[in-house]
């Protein structure tokens, strides 16, 4: 998995607690001993991360069947 | 199963391919879990081979054979106490979320009038009441996700306000790992429920997300 930007396909988001509109920010991805970069939309005031769908049914998951194939 | 059923006044026709020969229902081997477009051509050819309405006796073929047009009964059913020959069961099988709501009301039932113990407490996350329309629950089903982990989701996202919401559409996102999987969910309230719009999961664990225990 590269250290890509990985926005939502569409929608403008903001978070729901802070009512901020959200920022690009480097999140740490780790699975089964090993771990991956990513930059993600992220709250600049309580942090939460977007996992957005086609990262998550995409990328995600072809990394992790592969490494669950180790 | 014949001798069962011939004692009860039915009249067996064998099936083309039966014994040894015999088709399964596609599920074996979890084979539906792992490659489900193969497994449901499986399921297509044995319904086009069923003529007559049949009798199954393992709980997977019934439900996975079973459906509007090809009718199939579990040989059970012939011989519970409420069960006439009119009211029995041999339509569509339950989806993944009716399954465990199924194995939920059964263990209640038991409870309750078996075994006479207190029922466990209900979780507040069942009062969360979910709509979709029949798209997103085959993608659901697809993606192995109960209407249970959204319950789960959604209530800790208008528990705790750890969502995102779309300025566009006014749509929430929320995701929240119970235990080994993360489930996300988009959804819109609507009237006293939720309506679902999608789902997803990942087992990657993701910092700044939410996990059981540790809202905020
Ligand atoms: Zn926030």
């Amino acid at each position: 998995m590269s250290q890509g930007f990985y926005p939502p396909e569409s929608g403008t988001w903001s978070c729901m607690a802070c009512h901020c509109p959200l920022e690009e920010k480097a999140a740490s991805i780790t699975y089964l001993e090993s771990s991956f970069h990513v930059t993600l939309l992220t709250c600049p005031q309580c942090g939460l991360v977007l996992v957005p769908e086609h990262l998550s049914m995409g990328k995600m998951f072809e990394v992790e069947k592969l490494l669950e194939d180790k | 199963m014949r001798s069962l059923l011939t004692r009860i006044g039915c009249t067996i026709e064998e099936l083309e391919l039966s014994g040894s020969l015999a088709e399964c229902c596609g599920f074996g081997g979890l084979q539906s879990t792992a490659n489900p477009e193969l497994s449901d051509d499986i399921v297509a050819k044995r319904q086009s081979r069923l003529n007559l309405p049949a009798v199954a006796y393992c709980a997977m073929c019934r439900d996975r054979l079973g459906n509007e047009t090809t009718h199939v009964t579990h040989l059970l059913d012939f011989f519970l106490p409420l069960n006439t020959p009119d009211n029995l069961y041999r339509g569509t099988g339950p989806n993944l979320s009716e399954r465990r709501e199924n194995r939920a009301r059964l263990k209640k039932e038991l409870e309750e009038e078996i075994w006479h113990t207190a029922p466990a407490p209900g979780e507040p996350y069942e009062s969360i009441h979910l709509v979709m329309d029949e798209e997103v629950r085959s993608l659901l089903e697809q993606r192995r996700i109960l209407d249970i982990d959204l319950q789960r989701v959604i209530y800790h996202a208008e528990t705790y306000k750890r969502a995102f919401i779309n300025q566009d559409n006014g749509h929430i996102l929320a995701g929240l790992r119970p235990v080994r999987v993360t489930y996300w969910v988009e959804y819109s309230k609507e009237n006293d429920g939720f309506r679902v719009h999608s789902a997803y999961t990942h087992r990657m664990l993701v910092t700044g997300t939410d996990s059981l225990g540790d809202p905020a």
